[in-house]
C-alpha cells in the first residue's frame, strides 16, 4: 500500500522535475511546424541553427545557473546584468589598456564578480537588507562604476600580438568553435554545460546545496539546525556575481567589446529562465536542470521568432505570455503532488 | 443536527477515512478522540468544506449537506479552528477577527472604531485583555490561539468545530476557554472539540466519539466512560504506562550554569529572563515549568544561543569546561540539542523530505571532502525511522505529509542526530496524540537512561510531575521555586509559578 503511494508520489514529482522538459519539446516540435523552408532543408533545425540557439542560451543560461542559487535561499540578484557590464568593461581595459594575458584577464574578471557578489550578500546579510533593494542598488553602482572606467564609451576589443591589442587567445576560448565528433560547437555551450553540471552536482550531492535548500525552505528552522545562514547566502551572491563575471567574458569576446550598458535587462531574461525551469521564487523548491531548460526554451523563442520575422514587440509580448503560462502549470502539477494528509 | 452518513476520503490511493457515521446533537459538546492518522482532522476538514470530494453524505437539522468551499461551510453556520493557527502575523488582532468580512461605514472607508468595538467585545467575552490594535506577531502563541477563538465567535456559528484548542494554553486560559464553551452551549450551540486530552474531554463533553485508523469505533456518553476505556478503545490495547519512567542514578555533571540573563528584547518588547542557575547531572531529566509567558522558551533559547549575543550573560559549563555558546551552530558544536515549541515554523523544513529534514543538523558526519555519502547517510535514517517508530511512507516522503506526531518525531531525530549531550526540549508533546505522546516519552526516559541530561520545558503539569526529576518553576522570567521529585506537586508549582504576581491577575 504504502509503495503505491511512494510510487505515486514519485511520478508526481518526477512530472513536477521535467514539466520544464514537456515545455521545451512542445516548443521544439511547434518551432519545427513553423519554421520556414529553404531549398527543402528546414531553416530551424539546421545544425547550425540549432548550435546557435544554444550558444545564445549560453550567457543567460550561465547567469540563470547563479540566479537560481539565490532564488532557492529566498533572494533575488538584480545586479547580474549590471555586473556582466563591469566585468565586459574590466576585461577590454585590462586587456587593451593594461597589456593583461588572457589568464590574469579571467582570473581579474571572475574575482571582481565575485567580489561586487559578496558587497550584495554582506550588505544583504549584515544590514539585514532585502536582497531586492541591495541588488537594485548594486546595479547602478555597478553601471554607474562601469560607465565612469571607461569614460562612458564602449572599449572595443582589437585581437592580435603586440602593444594595445587583445590576446587573441582570449578570442578563441571564449568567442570561438571548438570542434567535436565533427561538429563546430561554439565555446560558450561548453562553459554553459560546464558551469549546469558543476552546479547541478553541487545542490544535489554536496552539504552547501543541502543548506540551500534549507535556508530557503526555512531560515529560521536552517539556523537552529546549526546551519550558517548567513554564509550561504554571502556565497550564493558571490556564486551569482562569479558567473555574471563568466557571462561578461563570453559576451565580450562576442560583441568584441567592454560597454557599460552590456547585459541591460539580462537580470529579468535569467529571472524568466528560473522560472520557466520550475524554481519558485519563494525559494526551497527548483533546480538547475530546470533553469538551464528555461534558457534553451527562451533562447528556441527569440530564435524562431526571428526567423518568422517577427517584431520585436510581439516577441516581448509572448515571451511575458509564455513566463505566466509556465507558472500557472507548474502551479497545477504541485497542487496534484503536495496534496497533505493529516489525520 | 448534524449527522454524517458513511463519509470517507482517500489521498493518494489510501483510505484516510472510511465509512464514519455518527450523530451531532444540537446544543451538545461533542468530543472527537483518536490516535494521529485517526482521521479527525480529515474528518473536521470535510465538515469545514476543505475537502469537498469525499463519499457519504451530510446533513444538517435534516437537510442534506453539500459544501462546496470553506465559505460555505461558513455560511451554514459552522466555523472551525484549526490546530495550526490561520492569523496574519503583521495586521492586528481587530484586523484579523474581521479579515474578509470588514466592516465599512456608509462612505465605505473601513469602519475602524466599529471593529475595534466588536473585537473588544469578543475578547472582552474571552476574558483576553490585550489590545485589539496589537499586531498578532506580538502575541504569544497562546493569546494568539484566543483570537482565532474570537474570530470564530465573531461568525456566530452554529456549530463550532475546536481542533485542539487548549493545546498552547495556560491552565488559566483553558479555564477561561471552557467557561466560554459552557456560555455558548448556554446559548445553544453545537461543539466539537478535538482534544488528546482526557481531563478536557471529560471536563466539558456530553458525549465522546472514538475513531481509530480512519474508522468510526464508538460514541458514548462521556458519563459511562473513562480514560482507560478511551485509550483502549483509540489504540486498541490497553496503554499500561503513558509514563515509563524509572529511577535511574544520576551520573556525572553534564551541564552547569550560572547566573544566565537573557536581556529585554527592544523589538519583540519581552522581559528579562533570569539570572538562572543550575546543574544537570547525566541521566537526569530537569523540568521548567511556569504559566505561559513566564520565560520558559526564552530560558531555553538562551541556553541553545538562538538569541543575539549581546543580549546574553552569565556562564555554561558542559561537561565541566566552560564554553561559549554564541549561536545554534556552537550549541550543536559544543553538545546541545534544541527541539522547539513551535515544530513547523522552528524546527522543520517542511517541503524537504524527512531524510533531509532529520540529517540536517548533523550533515557533517555524513561529508567527505563536502559531499554527501548517501549509503551512511541513509542507514542513519533507516534506523532513526525504525527507533522513533515514524510512521512515514518513505525517508523521501515530503515532511508536511506527516501527521503532528510523527513530524514532532522526525523533529526529535533530528536532534538526536547530533548526538547531544544534553537535549532541550520545548513543549515536547505540544498537539500530539495519547498513543505518540506516550512513544516520546519512552523516548526521552531512554535518552535519558543512556546518559543524555534533558532540560523540559512544559505547560502540561502532569508531564513535568512523572516525567522530570527536578522542577525549576519561573515566574516573570525569575525562578521561583526549584522542587525535587518528592516535593513537587501540582499545588506547589502553582504558588511559585504565581507568587512573583499581584493577586489579581494570579488567578
Amino acid at each position: 500500500m504504502t509503495e503505491a503511494i511512494d510510487r505515486a508520489r514519485r511520478a508526481g514529482r518526477l512530472l513536477l522535475r521535467f514539466q520544464s522538459v514537456f515545455g521545451l519539446v512542445v516548443i521544439l516540435v511547434v518551432s519545427t511546424i513553423v519554421a520556414p523552408v529553404r531549398n527543402g532543408e528546414n531553416v530551424f533545425l539546421t545544425s547550425r541553427n540549432l548550435l546557435n540557439i544554444v550558444r545564445f542560451a549560453s550567457e543567460n543560461g550561465i547567469i540563470a545557473v547563479g540566479m537560481t542559487l539565490v532564488i532557492l535561499t529566498g533572494g533575488i540578484d538584480l545586479s547580474v546584468g549590471a555586473v556582466l557590464a563591469l566585468c565586459a568593461v574590466g576585461a577590454a581595459d585590462g586587456m587593451m589598456n593594461h597589456g593583461l594575458g588572457t589568464v590574469p584577464t579571467v582570473a581579474l574578471v571572475l574575482a571582481l564578480g565575485a567580489f561586487v557578489g559578496a558587497v550584495s550578500g554582506l550588505i544583504t546579510t549584515r544590514l539585514q537588507i532585502q536582497s531586492f533593494i541591495t541588488t537594485l542598488a548594486i546595479l547602478g553602482v555597478a553601471r554607474g562604476v562601469a560607465s565612469l572606467w571607461a569614460d562612458g564609451y564602449a572599449i572595443p576589443l582589437s585581437f592580435g600580438e603586440g602593444e594595445g591589442l587583445a590576446p587573441p587567445r582570449f578570442k578563441s576560448m571564449f568567442g570561438g568553435r571548438w570542434t567535436i565528433f565533427g561538429l563546430d560547437v561554439p565555446a560558450p555551450v561548453f562553459y554553459f554545460l560546464g558551469v549546469g553540471v558543476i552546479a547541478a552536482f553541487a545542490l544535489r550531492r554536496t552539504g552547501f546545496g543541502r543548506h540551500v535548500y534549507a535556508v530557503g525552505g526555512n531560515a529560521t528552522a536552517a539556523r537552529l539546525s546549526g546551519v550558517n545562514v548567513n554564509r550561504v547566502k554571502l556565497v550564493v551572491f558571490m556564486v551569482s556575481g562569479l558567473l555574471a563575471g563568466m557571462a561578461a567574458l563570453l559576451h565580450a569576446a562576442l560583441v568584441n567589446q567592454g560597454s557599460h550598458i552590456d547585459g541591460n535587462g539580462y537580470e529579468l531574461n535569467a529571472i524568466a529562465a528560473v522560472v520557466i525551469g520550475g524554481t519558485s521564487l519563494a525559494g526551497g523548491v527548483g533546480t538547475v536542470a530546470g533553469s538551464m531548460i528555461g534558457a534553451l526554451t527562451l533562447s528556441i523563442l527569440d530564435n524562431i521568432l526571428g526567423l518568422r520575422n517577427i517584431e520585436s514587440e510581439y516577441q516581448a509580448i509572448l515571451k511575458g505570455v509564455i513566463i505566466v503560462l509556465a507558472v500557472v502549470l507548474q502551479r497545477v502539477a504541485a497542487a496534484g503532488t503536495t496534496k497533505r494528509e493529516t489525520g | 443536527m448534524l449527522e454524517i452518513r458513511g463519509v470517507g476520503k482517500s489521498f493518494a490511493g489510501v483510505r484516510a477515512l472510511d465509512d464514519v457515521s455518527f450523530d451531532v446533537a444540537a446544543g451538545e459538546v461533542h468530543a472527537l478522540v483518536g490516535e494521529n492518522g485517526a482521521g479527525k482532522s480529515t474528518l473536521m476538514k470535510i465538515l469545514a468544506g476543505a475537502h469537498t470530494d469525499y463519499d457519504g453524505e451530510l446533513f444538517l437539522d435534516g437537510a442534506p449537506l453539500v459544501l462546496h468551499s470553506p465559505r460555505d461551510a461558513q455560511r451554514h453556520g459552522i466555523a472551525i479552528i484549526y490546530q495550526e493557527l490561520n492569523l496574519i502575523p503583521e495586521l492586528t488582532v481587530a484586523e484579523n477577527i474581521f479579515l474578509g468580512r470588514e466592516r465599512r461605514t456608509a462612505t465605505g472607508l473601513l469602519d475602524a472604531a466599529g471593529m475595534d468595538g466588536a473585537a473588544r467585545a469578543l475578547l472582552d467575552r474571552l476574558a483576553l485583555p490585550i489590545s485589539t490594535k496589537r499586531q498578532v506577531k506580538m502575541l504569544r502563541v497562546g493569546e494568539q490561539q484566543l483570537v482565532e477563538v474570537a474570530k470564530a465567535l465573531s461568525l456566530d456559528a452554529q456549530l463550532l468545530i475546536l481542533d485542539e484548542p487548549t493545546s498552547a494554553l495556560s491552565e488559566a486560559e483553558i479555564r477561561h476557554l471552557f467557561d466560554v464553551i459552557a456560555t455558548l452551549q448556554a446559548e445553544g450551540v453545537t461543539l466539537i472539540y478535538i482534544s488528546h486530552k482526557f481531563d478536557e474531554v471529560f471536563a466539558i463533553a456530553d458525549r465522546v466519539t472514538v475513531l481509530r485508523d480512519g474508522r468510526y469505533v464508538a460514541t458514548m456518553p462521556a458519563a459511562d466512560t473513562s480514560p482507560p476505556e478511551l485509550i483502549r478503545l483509540m489504540v486498541g490495547r490497553p496503554l499500561s504506562d503513558l509514563f515509563p519512567r524509572t529511577d535511574a542514578p544520576a551520573g556525572d555533571e553534564v551541564l552547569r550554569v550560572e547566573d544566565l540573563t537573557l536581556s529585554p528584547s527592544k523589538q519583540a518588547g519581552t522581559r528579562t529572563v533570569g539570572p538562572v542557575s543550575f546543574t544537570l547531572h547525566r541521566g537526569e531529566i530537569l523540568g521548567v515549568a511556569g504559566l505561559m509567558g513566564a520565560g520558559r522558551t526564552e530560558l531555553l533559547e538562551a541556553l541553545f544561543g538562538v538569541h543575539s549575543r549581546r543580549r546574553i550573560r552569565g556562564r555554561l559549563f558542559l561537561g565541566g569546561r566552560e564554553r561559549r555558546v554564541a549561536s545554534p551552530r556552537s550549541a550543536i558544536a559544543a553538545g546541545l540539542a534544541f527541539v522547539t515549541e513551535d515544530r513547523k515554523t522552528q524546527s522543520l523544513i517542511t517541503l524537504l523530505s524527512v531524510r533531509h529534514n532529520m540529517t540536517l543538523a548533523a550533515l557533517r558526519r555524513f561529508l567527505r571532502f563536502s559531499i554527501v555519502r548517501r549509503r551512511p547517510e541513509e542507514a542513519a535514517v533507516q534506523r532513526s525511522i525504525a527507533q522513533l517508530r515514524i510512521r512515514t511512507p518513505g525517508p523521501g516522503a515530503q515532511v508536511n505529509t506527516l501527521s503532528g506526531g510523527n513530524q514532532q518525531k522526525v523533529a526529535l531525530a533530528k536532534c538526536l542526530m547530533t548526538q547531544p549531550q544534553v537535549l532541550l526540549l520545548d513543549e515536547p508533546t505540544r498537539g500530539i496524540d495519547v498513543g505518540a505522546k506516550a512513544e516520546i516519552y519512552a523516548l526521552i526516559s531512554e535518552l535519558a537512561a543512556d546518559g543524555a541530561g534533558i532540560v523540559m520545558a512544559s505547560s502540561e503539569l502532569p508531564e513535568l510531575l512523572a516525567m522530570c526529576d527536578r522542577i525549576l518553576v519561573l515566574c516573570e522570567g525569575r525562578v521561583t521555586a526549584e522542587l525535587s521529585r518528592a516535593e513537587a506537586t501540582q499545588e506547589r508549582i502553582m504558588e511559585a509559578a504565581t507568587s512573583g504576581l499581584p493577586k489579581d491577575t494570579a488567578a
